[in-house]
This record gives structure tokens, sequence and C-alpha cells, in this order.
């Protein structure tokens, strides 16, 4: 081969590699899948599905705020258990939130109503909880969701007193940060974290309309979007989920979409509207993605649950 | 100005009569907030208001955008404290509207409204229902219970007082 043929061969082996790389990261389109639920306080029904996470079997638990309980699902969204009733006792919730499963497989619910987190196993038997009001280390003021590190520490967004405080697996106070403001690195209103496998972390900076993310010395790596309608903006960017490629995924509360970024933040695409039909919005509130690909999507305002799928070309 | 006139005789009469005997009390609140859609945002209003004395029960209907507070039985809900709260919780007061028991009173010729048990008395307007409250019934020891509209309008000399009730239903008790 000449030189002329190994700059050829050279240029086409690159172009595949960027193009292999390119569709990798270019999801095409989102699928909808199924639905289920609609306003009510039986099984399958719902007042205000706030969060849903997933448990490794890829069962769902949906928090239902309104309603001050956890509802289980399997995956097809099939009934398998309910728990709670709205109180202040060991067991009972006032107003749950963006729940979580720990790395041990431990369902952590954040509850606005009594400043706490309570542990659950995945049968609904109450572990243990921590947290009181407050502004102290380890109080809370509206806890709004549970994030883990890959060691199981637990992250949680304290919404009023506009920090992340770190725990350990047990509820033991370790660190905060987090100041309440509009600069690069403060948090107005966070409403969700979660923790990539590097150990940064990505914030639902919601009322500052966007996501920032920090490194695991809390140190601001990389923020995006600010508040608007167009692609890249948000209003009220409340809530977030990774997939295997790491695309982050953030629930755009009052644009009523879900908008699918590169993890530098890059806007892919995006799903949704606003409307009660299929693959539409009121108003949704969380987000979570199973090791399949399937997107599991709180539909707040029309009191279901919407799966769909990412599709790749 | 006749009326007013009218009322603040008729009152005069039968304040002595009333007065010391009732238990007055701020009953109910439904509050006005713009910005309730956001549950991360309405759950925290609602846990905020429970904190406020008196208040036993808060409901939200996010649709009209109306909060409600019922009070516990043997306390008032502190009205002075809601606006505050509201504030804080980043939300902007669109009205107030109150049921309240109480007693009839005046104060430098104006018609209150004494809520016992809180430095709070409510000023009250609405010339026609107070007419009604002090003629052609009997107004027994039980008081009134008034609902209405809240704002912080205040006559010349009264500044003093919060807020004034504009009637929009009374009922001697």
């Amino acid at each position: 081969m000449n030189a002329r043929g190994l700059a050829l061969a050279c240029t086409w082996a690159l172009l595949t590699v960027l193009l292999v790389g390119c569709s990798r990261r270019q999801p095409a389109s989102i699928e909808y899948v199924s639905e289920w639920g609609r306003e009510g306080n039986d099984a399958r029904q719902f007042k205000e599905p706030i969060g849903v996470a997933l448990d490794s079997d890829g069962n769902v638990y949906v928090a239902d705020a309104g309603n001050n309980r956890i509802q289980k699902f399997n995956r097809d969204g099939e009934f398998l258990k309910e728990w709670a009733k709205k109180g202040r006792g060991e067991g009972e919730l006032d107003r749950p939130i963006h729940l979580e499963i720990s790395t041990r497989g431990l369902v952590y619910v954040p509850e606005y109503g009594n400043d706490r987190i309570q542990v659950f196993d995945t049968n609904g038997e109450f572990q243990f909880s921590w947290g009181t009001t407050g502004k102290a280390p380890g109080q809370f003021d509206a806890p709004g969701s549970v994030g883990f590190d890959p060691t199981g520490h637990a992250f949680v967004t304290d919404f009023y007193n506009h920090r992340i405080q770190k725990f350990d697996e047990k509820g033991n106070f370790l660190s905060s940060f987090g100041t309440k403001g509009h600069d690069a690195g403060q948090l107005h209103y966070p409403t969700d974290i979660l923790v990539d496998q590097h150990g940064n972390s990505l914030v639902a900076d919601a009322y500052n309309h966007r996501i920032q993310k920090f490194d695991k010395q809390n140190n601001l790596i990389l923020s995006w979007g600010r508040q608007g309608k167009k692609q890249g903006e948000f209003e009220v960017a409340n809530a977030l989920a990774l997939d295997e490629e790491e695309r982050v995924y953030v629930v755009d509360f009052d644009n009523h979409r879900v908008q699918v970024f590169d993890e530098a933040g890059k806007f892919l695409l995006s799903f949704g509207g606003k409307g009660a039909g299929t693959g539409q919005f009121n108003h949704p509130t969380d987000i979570a993605i199973n090791n399949e690909g399937l997107i599991y999507v709180a539909d707040w305002g029309n009191n279901r649950i919407q799966v769909f799928r990412l599709v790749e070309h | 100005m006749k009326a007013r006139t009218f009322i603040l005789m008729i009152g005069m009469l039968i304040e002595p009569w009333i007065a010391d005997t009732l238990v007055a009390q701020v009953e109910e609140v439904a509050i006005g907030v713009d910005g309730l859609a956001c549950p991360f945002c309405s759950y925290g209003l609602e846990k905020k208001l429970k904190e406020a004395t008196g208040v036993r029960e808060v409901a939200i209907n996010i649709d009209k955008g109306i909060v409600l507070l019922k009070s516990t039985s043997k306390e008032s809900i502190d009205l002075e404290q809601l606006e505050p709260i509201i504030k804080n919780a980043g939300f902007t007061l669109r009205d107030l509207t109150a049921t309240v028991v109480g007693r009839l009173s005046q104060i430098d010729a104006v018609q209150v409204l004494l809520v016992n048990g809180s430095n709070t008395n409510l000023i009250l307007k609405n010339d026609a229902a107070l007419r009604k409250l002090y003629t052609g019934q009997t107004v027994g020891n039980n008081g009134v219970r008034v609902t209405g509209r809240l704002t912080h309008e205040m006559p010349k000399g009264h500044n003093a007082h919060p807020f004034t009730l504009t009637i929009e239903e009374a009922k001697i008790q």
C-alpha cells in the first residue's frame, strides 16, 4: 500500500470509528411502550405520583404522594403491593417524594412533611429512619430525593436548605455542600440528585433551571441549562436519570417534557409535550431507567406512569 | 352615612351585653396562591403552614391554586403568620378569605371583630351585612360567625389592626 492508499485507509477507519461512536451517542427517537394508572386510591391508581424508582429485578416503586403510600409493581405495571398511610409514626408517610433503591436493595423514601428519610425493605417492612426538621447537619427542611454513589453513600437534596447532604447508608451524617444562590455551584431549591459510576454527582438545580455536576470533592465541573422553552432550556429541571451510555435524562416539569443530553450536557433529543394523550405529560416529576432501556416517567398531573424505550439508529 | 351611624348606635347598645362572653376563633382560612402547580413547592408550603399557630389541617387544591386551612378546636389560626410563611416559601399571595367566630365590638367608632387569644382584631366592612347582624334578630351570647375577604385596608387612625374583613356571609351563633 502506497502512502496515498494508507492515508485513505486511515481516513476510512477514522470515519468508521467516528460514525459508530456518533451513532451510539445520538439516539434517534423515543418509542412509547405502555402506561398504567388513573386518579384514585385503589391499587394501580394514584393521586399525584411524584417519584419512581426501580430495583435490580426491574420492579417499579412509585411514591404516591397524594395518597401518602408506596406502590410496588412488576416491570409491566402489574400491581404487587402497597404500604404506608398518612402519619408521622414508624412506617407512616407524609408526602413521600423521590424515592430510591440503595445499592443493598433497600427502599429509601424522603418525606417532605416529616423531614426525614425512611428506609424499607422491598416488601415494605420498616427498617430505620433518620432526620428531624432544621438546618443543622443531618436535619432537613423538605428532603426531596436520595441518590447513591457506588460505595453506598446516600446523598439527599435538602430543598429549603438549598444543599446536598451526604450520609452513610445508615443515615450517619458525613458532609454537605451547596448554598442558596444563582452563581455557579450554588443551589436554588434542588429536587434530585444522582451519582454516576465515577462518583460525580449530578444535581437537578430546579429553580436555577439547570443541571450542575460536581466531582467527588464537590467541585463544580459542569453546568448546563437556563430558564426557557428552547432545546437545552428548562422550566424547573426537577429530576434526573442516566442510561447505560451515560446519557442524562432531565425531567422538564413546566415544559411537560423530558430532554436527553450526552454526558457533556449537549442536547440530543426530547420527548413529551403537554397533554393527557399517549406519550404526553402533565407536569412530569420523576424518571427511572432499567437495564433493558425501559424508561419510566412519573406523569404527576395525569396520575399515571408512562413507559418508553429509547430506539438507537 | 346614615346606615353607618345606625349600625354604630345599635352596636354601642348591644356591645356590653355580649362582651367578654364569647370565644372568637379563626376557624378556616382559604388562601389564594399563585404558583401552586409545582408539587415540590406546594408540598413544602403545606408543611410550613402546618407549623403556623392554630393550624390543624392543610388541604391544597392545586388546580384552583387554593390552600385551605382548618383550625384546632382550642386555638385560633394566627392570620398574621400566614403572609410571611407564604412569602418565605417563595409564593405570591393572591387573596385571603377567612371564617371567624367572634365578638362584635367597636374601637374608636369602627366596627371590629375581636379575636380571643390573639391581638388580632378584624375591622369589619359591609354595612348591609352589619345592619342585618344588628337588627331583626336576637343577638345571643354566642357571637357571630363571619366569612369574608381579608385585606390590609385600614381606616384612618386604625393602623393597629392588620386586617379588614369584608363580610360575604354572616350568621349569629
